[in-house]
C-alpha cells in the first residue's frame, strides 16, 4: 500500500515537510491509507464488493481533459492578459465546483475523528495530510484538465511561457484550495449546530453563483472575444483572482511595465501564499470546530413544514404514498451530502439565465429585448435537472436500504414517484418561480402560457431522466462515492442536451396561431401518459 | 491501600443543548480496577468516557488524568491510553493488517512491528485468516476483535471499553472475560461500560453505576449484594434505577404488538 508513485514524489519535499514540524511518518503512513481507501469501492447491500477496483474519479479525468479542449482557443495570440484571464477563470469555475460538491465532505469529514483523537497524533500533521490528499486529486483534476492546452502552449508559446504557467498554476490551486478552507474555518468558528449546517449549503450556493457571476465579468470586460483587444485595467479587478494569475504573462511575455500590472503581478504570488500561511495558522481551529458539525443539539421534536404537509395531501392520494413522500422529503431535508451536490447546481440554474440576459444587454436596446423570444433562455435551468435527480439515488445511510427489500413488496416505483414528486414540489418549483416572475416581468412578450409551458416540460424531461439515469433499484441506495462514475456523467450530460428540442419545440409554437396554447396541452398529455406509463397503477389490495 | 489514582472527576456536568447530560459527577479510578460502568440508555456513560478521552471539550467540572488536568492535556496521556469505541467506527475498507499498522504508526510504532503484533493477537483470536481481507466484510463480533487489538497494540496503561463484547460470540466472550482480568493483575486499568449484567458481575471489580447523571452507587458486587435485597446484579439495577413497573410494561407490549387496534390494548 505504500507504493504509490505519488508518495514517492512526496518523498522529496520531506525535508520540506519536517521543517514544519511535521511528524512525516505518520503524514506519509495517513496519506497511503487515504489513498488506499479511495481504490477500493464500498460495497453496497444488494452487490457483493467490487472485485475490480479502482477509483472512479480516475476514471472520469478523460472527461476534464476533453473539457480543456475548449482552451485551446485561448492560447493563440499576445493579448495575454486576456486569454489568461479567461484561462484561468475556466480553471477557476471547474476546480471550484469540483471542491464544492466532491471535496468539501473530505474537507468537513467527521467520521474519523473519534479515531484519530483518541491516538497521540500532531493535529497539524493530520490536516496537512488530508490537505495534500485533496491538493493530490486536484492536481490530477486540473492536470487532466490542462495536458491538452499546455501541449499546444509549448509548440504556440515557447518552453518559457510553459513554464510560468505550470508555476501560475499551482499557486492558483494553493490559492483555491486554501481560500475555501478559510471560508470553512470561518463558518464553522461563527455558527453552530443546525444553523452550521444549513448556513453551509448557503455558503457553497454563493460560491458557486460567485463563481459564475465573476467569470461573466471577466467576458464582459472584453464584450467579445478578440485577440485584438487592449487590456483596460479597472479596479475591480484586483478581486478577481484569474486576473491576478493573468498579470504575470503580460508582464513577462508582452514586457508590460505598467503599475495596475506589477501589482496584479505580486498580488498572484503574495495572496497564495498568504492565504496558505493563514490556512496553516488557523488548521487546528478548523479541525477543532469541525466536532461542532456532529454535535445534534436540537432535541426538540422537528415539525413538518407547512409546505411539507400541504403537498403531501395534493399530490398523494393513498396512506402509503404520503410516508413516502414525507421520507424522501425529510431525507433530502437532513442529508448534508446532497444538498452539498445538488443546491448549488440549482443555484447556478436559478442565476444562469439571468446572467445570459445581462451578456445580450448593449446588443439590443431594452425595448427590443422586452419584445424577444430571449425568454427562452428560461430553459437554461432545466439543464440540471438530470444531476438533480440522479443525486437521489445516493445516500450517506445508504446501508439502510436493506428496509425496502426486507419488508418484502414492490418498493421501487412508489419511492421513485415520491423522488419526483419531491423533486418537483422542493427542488424545482422554487427555482422556477423565481425565474419565471423575473422573465413575466422582464419580457413583455411572456405569457403564463409559456410560462406553464415551461413548467410542463420539466416534468417531461424529469419523468424522461427517471427512465435514463435511475440504475438503483431504491433512492438513496448507494454510497456517494458511486455517484463520481464517467458514464454516468456523460449521460448527465446528454441529459442537459434534451433541453434543446423543448426550447426548439417551444420557438416554433410561437409561430402559429394558438400554437403555445397547444403546446402547452400536448405537454400536458404527454406528462400525464408518461406518468402513467412509468408508473402504472397498481391493483388495490 | 496506596494504589495509583489514575483519573479524578469532581462535579462533572455535560448539556447538550437543553439536554442535561452529566449532572454532578464525582468518580476516582484505581490502578488495577476493573470498572463496570452500567447505567440506563441515555445516563451518560459513552459521555462520561469521551469527556475523559478529549473527544468532548465543553464539559464543565474538574477532570485529572495522571495527575495532571485534563484541560493541558498533553499528547503523552492519549499514548498511555486504549479505547474501543461504541459504534464500529473504522477505515473499513481496509484489511486488519492494513488498518491496524496504521494505528501502529499513530501510536508511534514502527508499521511492521505493530503488524506482527496485530498479526499474533488476531490469531490467537482466531482471526489469521481474514488477516488480508477488507474489513466491511466483516460480522460485527469480528470488527470488535480488530477494535480491541488496535486498543492494545500500544500497550496502554488504562483501557476504555464502550460495550466491548458487542456481537462476540461465546468463546470469544470467555476468553476476553479471562484476558481483562490477567491485565488487570498485570497493572493495567480497565474501565468498560456494558449492558450485559453477567460480564459486569463476572469480570469487574468495582461496579459504578450511573443514574440520572450522578453516581448512584459505587462498590465491588459482593457489597452491592449485602447492600440490596436483590440478589442478582440485574435485580439491583433495576431497583438502584428506579425501575418498578416491568410486569406492566412487559404486558402493555405484548398487547400492542399482537392487537392490531392500538386502541384497545392501552397501557394497563
Amino acid at each position: 500500500m505504500h507504493n504509490f508513485l505519488i508518495l514517492k514524489i512526496l518523498d522529496y519535499f520531506r525535508p520540506l515537510l519536517e521543517k514544519f514540524q511535521l511528524d512525516y511518518p505518520l503524514l506519509r503512513h495517513f496519506l497511503a491509507v487515504k489513498l488506499v481507501m479511495d481504490h477500493r469501492r464500498s460495497s453496497t447491500l444488494f452487490e457483493d464488493a467490487d472485485k475490480k477496483e479502482g477509483n472512479p474519479f480516475f476514471r472520469s479525468l478523460w472527461l476534464y481533459a476533453l473539457y480543456g479542449i475548449i482552451l485551446i482557443f485561448f492560447i493563440y495570440g499576445e493579448a495575454y492578459m486576456l486569454q489568461m484571464s479567461i484561462i484561468f477563470g475556466v480553471a477557476l469555475f471547474i476546480l471550484m465546483t469540483s471542491l464544492i460538491a466532491d471535496f468539501s465532505p473530505v474537507l468537513l469529514d467527521t467520521r474519523d475523528k473519534a479515531m484519530l483523537d483518541t491516538k497521540p497524533v500532531d493535529a497539524k500533521t493530520i490536516a496537512t495530510a488530508k490537505f495534500i490528499h485533496i491538493f493530490i486529486y486536484l492536481i490530477l483534476l486540473v492536470g487532466s484538465f490542462t495536458i491538452i492546452p499546455i501541449l499546444f502552449m509549448l509548440f504556440v508559446q515557447g518552453l518559457f511561457f510553459t513554464v510560468l504557467f505550470v508555476v501560475m498554476l499551482m499557486l492558483f490551486l494553493v490559492f483555491t484550495m486554501a481560500l475555501t478552507s478559510l471560508v470553512y474555518i470561518l463558518v464553522l468558528k461563527l455558527f453552530s449546530g443546525t444553523s452550521l449546517r444549513n448556513t453551509i449549503s448557503y455558503i457553497q450556493i454563493l460560491f458557486a453563483i460567485g463563481i459564475i457571476v465573476g467569470y461573466q465579468l471577466i467576458i464582459r470586460t472584453y464584450g467579445y472575444v478578440d485577440t485584438e483587444v487592449m487590456y483596460v485595467f479597472k479596479w475591480w479587478h484586483a478581486v478577481l483572482p484569474p486576473f491576478w494569475f493573468a498579470a504575470p504573462f503580460e508582464l513577462v511575455m508582452n514586457q508590460n511595465t505598467s503599475a495596475a500590472i506589477i501589482v496584479l503581478s505580486c498580488i498572484s504570488l503574495v495572496i497564495p501564499i498568504a492565504a496558505m500561511g493563514l490556512y496553516y495558522y488557523y488548521m487546528p481551529t478548523l479541525e477543532k470546530n469541525i466536532q461542532k458539525l456532529q454535535v445534534y443539539s436540537n432535541t426538540s421534536q422537528e415539525k413538518s413544514s407547512f409546505i411539507e404537509r400541504f403537498w403531501g395531501t395534493v399530490l398523494c392520494h393513498t396512506e402509503e404514498d404520503r410516508v413516502y413522500f414525507q421520507f424522501v422529503y425529510r431525507m433530502i431535508r437532513r442529508e448534508r451530502e446532497f444538498k452539498l451536490k445538488v443546491y448549488p447546481a440549482l443555484g447556478i440554474g436559478v442565476v444562469l439565465p439571468f446572467i445570459f440576459l445581462f451578456s445580450l444587454v448593449g446588443t439590443v436596446s431594452q425595448g427590443e429585448l422586452a419584445d424577444s423570444l430571449s425568454y427562452l433562455y428560461m430553459y437554461v435551468m432545466h439543464l440540471f435537472i438530470g444531476i438533480a435527480l440522479y443525486t437521489f439515488q445516493f445516500s450517506g445511510s445508504f446501508k439502510g436500504a436493506w428496509l425496502f427489500k426486507a419488508s418484502g413488496g414492490e418498493k421501487t416505483k412508489p419511492l421513485y414517484k415520491a423522488v419526483l414528486k419531491v423533486f418537483w414540489v422542493k427542488l424545482y418549483t422554487p427555482m422556477f418561480l423565481v425565474v419565471a416572475t423575473g422573465y413575466i416581468l422582464l419580457f413583455s412578450k411572456m405569457t403564463l402560457l409559456d410560462a406553464a409551458a415551461v413548467f410542463l416540460s420539466a416534468i417531461v424531461q424529469a419523468l424522461l431522466s427517471y427512465w435514463l439515469l435511475m440504475k438503483s433499484d431504491y433512492p438513496f441506495a448507494l454510497p456517494f462515492e458511486k455517484a463520481q462514475e464517467a458514464g454516468s456523467s456523460v449521460q448527465a450530460l446528454l441529459l442537459m442536451l434534451v433541453v434543446l428540442p423543448f426550447a426548439l419545440l417551444h420557438y416554433l409554437s410561437t409561430l402559429v396561431i394558438f400554437g403555445s396554447l397547444f403546446y402547452v396541452l400536448v405537454l400536458l398529455a404527454g406528462s400525464v401518459v408518461l406518468w402513467k406509463i412509468a408508473f402504472p397503477a397498481q391493483r388495490s389490495k | 491501600m496506596d494504589r495509583k489514582k489514575l483519573i479524578s472527576i469532581r462535579d462533572l456536568q455535560m448539556k447538550f443543548g437543553m439536554h442535561h447530560v452529566l449532572k454532578g459527577l464525582d468518580l476516582d479510578v484505581f490502578q488495577g480496577d476493573i470498572i463496570g460502568y452500567i447505567g440506563p440508555n441515555g445516563a451518560g456513560k459513552s459521555t462520561t468516557i469521551k469527556i475523559i478521552l478529549g473527544l468532548i471539550e465543553d464539559y464543565a467540572g474538574e477532570v485529572e488524568i495522571f495527575g495532571e488536568p485534563l484541560r493541558q492535556e498533553k499528547l503523552h496521556h492519549k499514548r498511555r491510553i486504549g479505547y474501543v469505541p461504541e459504534s464500529a467506527d473504522m477505515y473499513e475498507q481496509l484489511t486488519p493488517s492494513e488498518y491496524l499498522s496504521f494505528t501502529g504508526t499513530l501510536y508511534g510504532i514502527k508499521p511492521a512491528v505493530a503488524n506482527e503484533k496485530a498479526f499474533q493477537l488476531l490469531r490467537l483470536l482466531e482471526m489469521e485468516d481474514v488477516f488480508h481481507q477488507r474489513i466491511d466484510g466483516f460480522s460485527k463480533g469480528m470488527r470488535q476483535k480488530v477494535l480491541i487489538v488496535s486498543s492494545l497494540l500500544h500497550n496502554p496503561d488504562i483501557i476504555f471499553l464502550d460495550e466491548p463484547l458487542n456481537g462476540l460470540d461465546t468463546n470469544s466472550v470467555s476468553v476476553m472475560k479471562q484476558i481483562f482480568k490477567q491485565l488487570a493483575t498485570q497493572g493495567k486499568t480497565i474501565f468498560f461500560s456494558s449492558h450485559m449484567m453477567e460480564l459486569v458481575e463476572n469480570v469487574s471489580n468495582r461496579i459504578v453505576l450511573l443514574s440520572d447523571g450522578k453516581v448512584a452507587a459505587d462498590a465491588s458486587f459482593a457489597e452491592l449484594q449485602a447492600q440490596n435485597q436483590e440478589g442478582s446484579l440485574e435485580g439491583i439495577f433495576n431497583q438502584l434505577t428506579g425501575f418498578k413497573e416491568q410486569e406492566n410494561i412487559v404486558e402493555s407490549f405484548v398487547n400492542y404488538v399482537v392487537n392490531q387496534d392500538t386502541k384497545r390494548a392501552g397501557y394497563a
